[in-house]
């Protein structure tokens, strides 16, 4: 039996204002899925993100990450661990050059020079940015940017990659970039767990499963076609579902019926003209 | 807003760029100093500050400064030039005795006075070309770094020298970002009738505002969510790092050194010479030269 | 016409020689209640194109011309006071949130009226119009604009530019960052506007606002006009790629069932009910 990757067990969270931002949050995810955290903006993603990270301390509950309980003691461990790449791409970017940014995760992790110069080289490669090592962040887009986020990230060797939001202030170019990367990644390493905090109801659809959160609890948590199964429930949250199901759906309400299995847009299409 | 135009770091491949950082630094300190010695009187000033522009020249042809950033660096400080040189040309310093002209109600302006005003403007000139020399042949983070390792005695005192370094790193990294936001505020404002350009103070105080405070509050923000950047990034300001980027003082930085110092030490003696004994160095090379042929 | 573009050419200048063109010869019309979108992916022009509409910008050739004013380079053209031009249009930049400054969000919301001339007491009228235009209630009047949620904040900054009343606005972006419900809140105070006669010129990378809210559409790519027309008859556009735009899912589907053989003509179909009404009446017939 698999041990998950992360357990999170009854977690609640309190901003100090008193405003409440998770309560009584409990889920397991396994080592290598790719996960989506959707829901509005204020429905507690954000703020499981940076707990999963340990950059807050949970008010109640606990986080076992690769099998450590999360806690002051065991910071370091997190940080072999788990990585976080935050919305806004200048915000997180550190380094003067892109150089420097990739290898600041390196020098607080005393790695030595001439190793770290081999890292920073072949991470760079990794993620396309290997022509702009003397860049600085002045100089290249948002995309590339939140690419050398992702190349510090691992640089560092992480298991758990989380993204907050990670595209959401990308124009489509950038998204398309990101989104390409992370599948090379996935392919890559087949261990990497993801987890994708995102608006992009398609991106969840494709993912191996979806969380909603809803006024700061786990609303639904399983895979997409589940959890997706009831399209007005969804849209009674504020959410929208995504385009293949709304499909499905306002078509069985007319009485037609389409096979469940079609996943993707063309074989739905297929289906629906097999149907005449 | 292009910050390219004041003496900013261009990456080339000269000599002089590849100079150990805290060389730089050092040579920037003891050629000042020189350039500020007493040489006792005005033709022997004039004549060492030709030979150190003669020497800054060079620098700046072998680092391939650029002369029109230059220029241009002095277009902008004109105006406090002149002011200092007319104060100088004013106000007399010392025994003054060579009258140039007087005004009609006595006020007298002397030789010695207008001489002065120009060694001064002179001085500034110089120190402005070396300041250049510095900054468009050293990346700003090197020259951090360089600052850092002085400032290193003082760990003894346990002064945080690591944490001061990051922060001015951050703060230049951030500046060309929050000029572009300052530009992207004041566009917005423009846009809902604010004039930056005209108005009475009052008005132009209350301009300013419109961009300080939207500037300020967003770096506050900005900087929340660095530091959480930096702590998932495993960042503790007191604990030991290693640095990616390393100052690394090679051959041809001592053969620099060895250079940067018998040079001065030939100024300086001049400088002794010169206020011990009341010699005039061109008329003494002169003679010497006569002599020789 | 409301707002004419005449041939308009921009040259970013960077010194060391280094320029780059931003717009190439672009020329089109906008009327009067018109809801036209800009569309390019980045890098097209659309930027530099918007901040000419209220003269922040002037094109090194050409001429815009808003109404009674010209924005040009040639000074004997230009018009005056182009100062005011920006109460006539509107601006709403991207990520608006970040222009707010004063201590009370009813201050903040005055201050584009007091800057265009309007005294203290017609201000606030107009400020807490524009707040309830863009459904804030009067709990919002004293707060801090510091103290709000982002969405809060963009609303404030947008209510801070209708206040003005201006006849047309332009917006860059204006959902960008936001989720999927404050996105159609926001458009659907923008389409509020539109209904009430005011001319709207969005800037936007998505295809779907394009598809759901616009009624004419400008492509630019490569810092050129590639065309002009309404959202449809883009969409429908069998190779739309070439002018480097994403289509909307739905007229990637209608492309999907065109190829497996659907035999109704889809060309009509522009919103996902007569998508799903086309589907049932296809299957009722065969």
């Amino acid at each position: 039996m698999n041990v998950p990757i992360i357990e999170v067990k009854h977690l609640s969270y309190r901003y100090e204002s008193d405003v409440e931002a998770l309560e009584d949050v409990s889920f397991k995810v396994e080592k290598g899925e790719y996960v989506t955290l959707i829901g509005h903006n204020g429905s507690g993603k954000s703020t499981l993100a940076k707990l999963l990270c340990y950059l807050y301390e949970p008010l109640k509950g606990e986080i076992i990450l690769n099998g450590v309980k999360e806690s002051d003691a065991t910071v370091k461990e997190i940080r072999k661990t788990v990585g976080i790449v935050f919305q806004n791409p200048d915000n997180q970017f550190i380094g003067g050059t892109v150089e420097d940014d990739v290898a600041f995760g390196l020098e607080n992790r005393n790695v030595e020079v001439e190793k770290m110069r081999e890292l920073v080289h072949e991470y760079a490669r990794k993620v396309n940015m290997e022509h702009y090592l003397q860049k600085e962040p002045s100089e290249i887009s948002g995309g590339q940017k939140q690419r050398v986020a992702i190349a510090g990230i691992l640089a560092l060797g992480l298991k758990i990659v989380i993204f907050d939001e990670a595209t959401s202030m990308l124009d489509p170019e950038g998204v398309e970039d990101i989104k390409k990367l992370i599948n090379e990644m996935r392919s890559a390493d087949k261990d990497l767990t993801f987890i994708s905090i995102t608006h992009d109801i398609e991106e969840a659809y494709m993912s191996d499963r979806v969380i909603i959160m809803n006024e700061h609890r786990i609303f639904k948590d399983g895979a997409p076609n589940e959890v997706f199964s009831n399209v007005d429930e969804i849209r009674s949250i504020g959410l929208g579902a995504p385009f293949i199901l709304r499909v499905k759906d306002a078509l069985k309400k007319k009485g037609i019926v389409v096979d469940d299995k079609a996943v993707t847009l063309d074989s739905l299409a297929r289906d629906i003209c097999k149907l005449k | 807003m292009d910050s390219r135009v004041f003496g900013k770091f261009s990456n080339k491949n000269t000599i002089i760029h590849k100079l150990d950082s805290r060389l730089k630094i050092f040579a920037l300190i003891l050629l000042m100093v020189i350039i500020f010695l007493n040489y006792g009187d005005f033709a022997n000033s004039f004549a060492v500050l030709g030979v150190v522009s003669i020497i800054i020249v060079v620098i700046m042809l072998i680092g391939r400064v650029s002369f029109l950033s230059f220029l241009k660096n002095l277009k902008a400080l004109w105006f406090m030039m002149v002011f200092l040189m007319l104060i100088n040309c004013l106000i007399p310093y010392g025994v003054y005795t060579h009258v140039m002209f007087t005004f009609p109600n006595g006020f007298a302006i002397y030789w010695e006075a207008l001489f002065n005003a120009l060694r001064v403007g002179f001085r500034i000139i110089l120190m402005v070309a070396l300041t250049m020399i510095l900054t468009s042949t050293t990346s700003p983070l090197d020259i951090t770094y360089a600052f850092e390792w002085y400032l290193t005695p003082l760990k003894l005192v346990k002064f945080p020298t690591q944490v001061i370094s990051m922060t001015i790193s951050l703060a230049l990294r951030f500046i060309p970002t929050l000029l572009e936001e300052a530009q992207r505020i004041m566009r917005a404002q423009k846009s809902r009738g604010v004039d930056y350009n005209r108005g009475i103070i009052s008005k132009k105080i209350k301009s300013i505002t419109t961009l300080v405070i939207p500037l300020l509050v967003s770096c506050f923000s900005r900087s929340d969510e660095l530091a959480l950047a930096m702590d998932a990034r495993g960042y503790d300001p007191y604990a030991n790092r290693t640095r990616y980027r390393t100052l690394n003082f090679g051959l041809k930085d001592t053969l620099f050194l060895a250079l940067l110092l018998v040079i001065s030490a030939g100024f300086i003696y001049l400088s002794v010479l010169a206020s011990n004994f009341n010699i005039n160095f061109l008329t003494y090379l002169f003679k010497q030269i006569g002599e020789t042929f | 016409m409301q707002i004419e573009i005449k041939n308009i050419s921009y040259i970013y200048d960077y010194g060391n020689k280094e320029t780059y063109k931003a717009l190439d010869n672009v020329s089109f019309n906008v009327e009067k209640g018109d809801f036209l979108a800009i569309v390019g992916k980045t890098g097209a022009g659309k930027s530099t194109l918007i901040q000419m509409l209220n003269g922040l910008l002037v094109p090194d050739e050409g001429e815009v011309d808003v109404d009674e004013f010209v924005v040009s380079k040639d000074k004997k053209k230009r018009s005056k006071k182009l100062f005011l031009l920006r109460k006539k249009v509107g601006m709403v930049f991207q990520f608006p949130e970040y222009q707010l400054f004063e201590e009370t969000v009813l201050k903040d919301v005055m201050f584009g009226p007091k800057n265009f001339g309007m005294k203290d007491e017609e201000a606030m009228e107009v400020a807490k119009a524009a707040l309830t235009s863009v459904h804030l209630s009067s709990k919002f009047y004293d707060r801090s604009p510091f103290e709000l949620s982002g969405g809060e904040k963009r609303k404030v900054a947008i209510a801070g530019i209708l206040a003005s009343k201006p006849e047309i606005i332009v917006l860059d972006e204006p959902t960008a960052g936001l989720d999927p419900i404050a996105k159609i809140d926001i458009m659907n105070l923008i389409k509020e506007l539109h209904d009430k006669g005011t001319t709207i010129v969005l800037v936007t990378h998505d295809m779907d606002v394009v598809m759901n809210y616009a009624t004419k559409v400008v492509v630019l790519n490569d810092s050129k006009l590639m065309k002009i027309t309404t959202p449809s008859a883009l969409f429908n556009e069998p190779d739309v790629e070439k002018y480097s735009l994403e289509i909307p899912t739905l007229y990637k589907f209608k492309r999907l069932l065109k190829s497996e053989g659907f035999k109704k003509d889809l060309k009509a179909v522009n919103d996902f009910d007569s998508l799903i009404a086309s589907i049932v009446e296809e299957k009722n017939n065969g």
